[in-house]
């Protein structure tokens, strides 16, 4: 079963889930995106806010230092005690300038020397008295330094605080455990160009890489472009994985849908398959039934002056061999004793039942008897009181050259006879059926019949429909006899049973033609 | 026969003042003979007596059908049939059972 390919709906099933998933996990993970990339914005806002505190802190440290200077006129040993205590880092360099007539002098320095930017005294000299923390860059070195420097916000002052603070070797930084900067890529950029020249510091080695956020925050009168990424996710490994859980588990729901839909639409088929097996068996039971009912029926005979044709047609809806049964035994050259019988019932009682009335009846025919001793013959051999049978028999004598036929019925619907396009019901009295007594036959009907006609015999099967009366079948019979009477015999019986077949016939039926000129 | 299905074939029997009076309802044909079986053998003991059908209610008769309403006439000998439909009516005359049925003339 599963060498076969899936069907196509199966398939669009599973794709259509497939899709809805992939949807699903996408927007999972734009929202997860979403999350990842503001949280990572304000955890790099949070840095800024340290920096800007950070440069808050030099500049005050600058500004106590410049206004201890005003104030001591500018005393060495004071700005040596004061800024001793904030040489908290090995490298830095702290000194106190005077500015005259743009150049600069340097009056004191603790830590290192300074290594001054490219234009020497002269940045120092070009700085405004504004209290302000002025980043005047970062200067090659060993290491390489950060410049900064203040001009306290006092009148008449020509006093500046310059300082340089190296920067870390290959501007590592290394970020405790604990630190909010932690578990971040970082790198801090002075002003707003991003490049190795500009680098200040960094957790990871230039260009972050990932998936960056940039932010810039003021430093003194310059500013520190932030660059950051995250290497893990912020918004926690689940929601990182989320994505990846909904196409897995829609993407397998998808294929578990498809293959589902795939399971169940192939136990229809199996199911449709058995059904069309079933209908197989039954059409060959049928078949059976049929080719038992042909058995027992005769192979018309060849009359002189005579053309004769049967047609059997089981019902549809029957799967047992009936009882219905027809014969013709010839009396001589256009002359014949022809018999149409239906047995009440179905089954195997039904046929052998039918087969013992066709034989008697032929034994009797055969015997020179005329039919209504035929008929009281063969009534002795049915009771319906034991059989829980009985019989409809129509018996006919035709003699064509005297121009006459004579009729007797038990129980049975008598025959239409067409001439010259048009047809009629015989008019012939019924008795009872064979095996219920009839205390009083009557006499055969006699019908003139000369010229040319086409007699037609036919068992219930042929008139009888359930939800209407039986006079409906009869006169819808008469009428498909009299369109398909000019037609050769054996096609004005394939005529008349494919138009009763149409009329969801359920019983078996029996049509016997005879024409004669 | 306690059969919700109304098509099926039923047979009721009646004992009332007039006499025995038998209700055939539904469709009475070959389908119809096992679920009557129970009932055709209880009326088929009781001894010889007039019988009425009631055939208001039946829908649809066959020659199986007719087979069990002649095995109960030629039981209880005189059989009188009541309100029987244009179509049923037809079936047992076209057999040749009108008279049987005491159908004639009603």
């Amino acid at each position: 079963m599963l060498t076969k390919a899936p069907r196509k709906l199966s398939v669009v099933v599973a794709l259509v889930l497939l899709t809805i998933t992939v949807a699903l996990s996408f927007l999972t993970w734009q929202v997860n995106a979403n999350s990842e990339e503001s949280l990572l914005r304000r955890q790099l806002a949070q840095v800024g806010s340290l920096l800007g505190n950070q440069a808050a802190v030099l500049q005050v440290q600058l500004s106590d230092m410049g206004l201890v200077a005003v104030a001591t006129d500018a005393n060495p040993n004071a700005f040596a005690r004061f800024a001793d205590e904030e040489l908290n880092d090995t490298g830095q360099s702290l000194s106190l300038w005077r500015t005259a007539d743009g150049g600069a002098e340097m009056l004191t320095v603790q830590g290192v020397e300074p290594l001054l930017p490219q234009d020497g005294p002269e940045s120092i000299a070009e700085l405004e008295p504004t209290g302000e923390l002025v980043i005047l860059g970062i200067l090659p070195g060993e290491p390489d330094r950060l410049a900064y420097a203040l001009m306290p916000a006092e009148d008449n002052t020509d006093l500046v605080v310059y300082a340089e603070s190296p920067l870390p070797p290959e501007r590592r930084l290394t970020v405790q455990e604990g630190s909010p900067l932690y578990g971040l890529d970082l790198a801090l950029y002075l002003g707003d160009d991003v490049g190795p020249g500009t680098l200040l510091q960094a957790t990871v080695p230039t260009p972050v890489r990932g998936d960056t956020e940039t932010t810039t925050v003021p430093f003194g009168n310059t500013s520190i472009t932030i660059v950051g990424s995250s290497p893990e996710p912020l918004t926690g490994a689940l929601s990182a994985a989320l994505p990846w859980i909904v196409l897995g588990v829609g993407g397998a729901l998808a294929i578990g849908g498809g293959a589902t839909f795939e399971f169940v639409s192939r136990r229809r088929l199996v199911a449709e398959g058995l059904a069309v097996e079933n209908e197989r068996l039954y059409r060959q039971q049928r078949g059976i039934a049929g080719t038992l009912q042909h058995a027992l029926l005769p192979v018309v005979p060849e009359i002189g002056g005579l053309e004769v044709a049967a047609r059997y047609v089981a019902g549809v809806d029957e799967l047992e061999v009936g009882g219905d049964w027809y014969d013709v035994i010839s009396r001589g050259p256009g002359c014949c004793v022809f018999v149409v019988g239906d047995i009440s019932g179905r089954g195997l009682p039904a046929a052998t039942t039918m087969a013992a009335l066709r034989f008697a009846v032929r034994a009797y025919v055969s015997e020179g008897h005329d039919i209504e001793a035929v008929l009281a013959e063969v009534r002795k051999l049915l009771d319906i009181g034991t059989d829980h049978q009985f019989a409809t028999v129509l018996l006919g004598e035709l003699d064509t050259s005297a121009g006459r036929l004579r009729l007797v019925s038990a129980g049975h619907l008598p025959p239409v006879l067409i001439t010259d396009g048009r047809a009629r019901l015989l008019d012939c009295p019924i008795a009872p059926p064979v095996g219920v007594p009839d205390p009083d036959p009557a006499p055969a009907a006699v019908v003139p019949v000369a010229g040319a006609a086409t007699l037609l015999a036919f068992t219930d099967g042929a008139v009888e429909r359930r939800e209407e009366t039986i006079d409906t079948g009869l006169e819808r019979l008469r009428t498909a006899a009299a369109v398909a009477g000019s037609r050769p015999l054996d096609g004005m019986l394939d005529d008349l049973v494919e138009a009763l077949a149409t009329d969801g016939n359920k019983d078996d039926t029996v049509l016997l033609g005879l024409r004669w000129d | 026969m306690g059969l919700t299905d109304g098509r099926r074939g039923r047979l009721d029997i009646i004992e009332g003042p007039e006499g025995l009076v038998l209700e055939l309802a539904g469709e009475l044909d070959l389908a119809a003979l096992p679920d009557l079986a129970g009932a055709l053998d209880d009326l088929l003991t009781r001894p010889p007596q007039p019988v009425v059908l009631e055939m208001g209610n039946l829908t649809f008769l066959d020659s199986s059908g007719v087979a069990i309403l002649v095995r109960i006439a030629n039981h209880f000998g005189q059989v009188r049939t009541r309100s029987a439909t244009q179509p049923v009516r037809r079936v047992i005359e076209v057999l040749g059972l009108a008279g049987r049925f005491g159908l004639d003339g009603a």
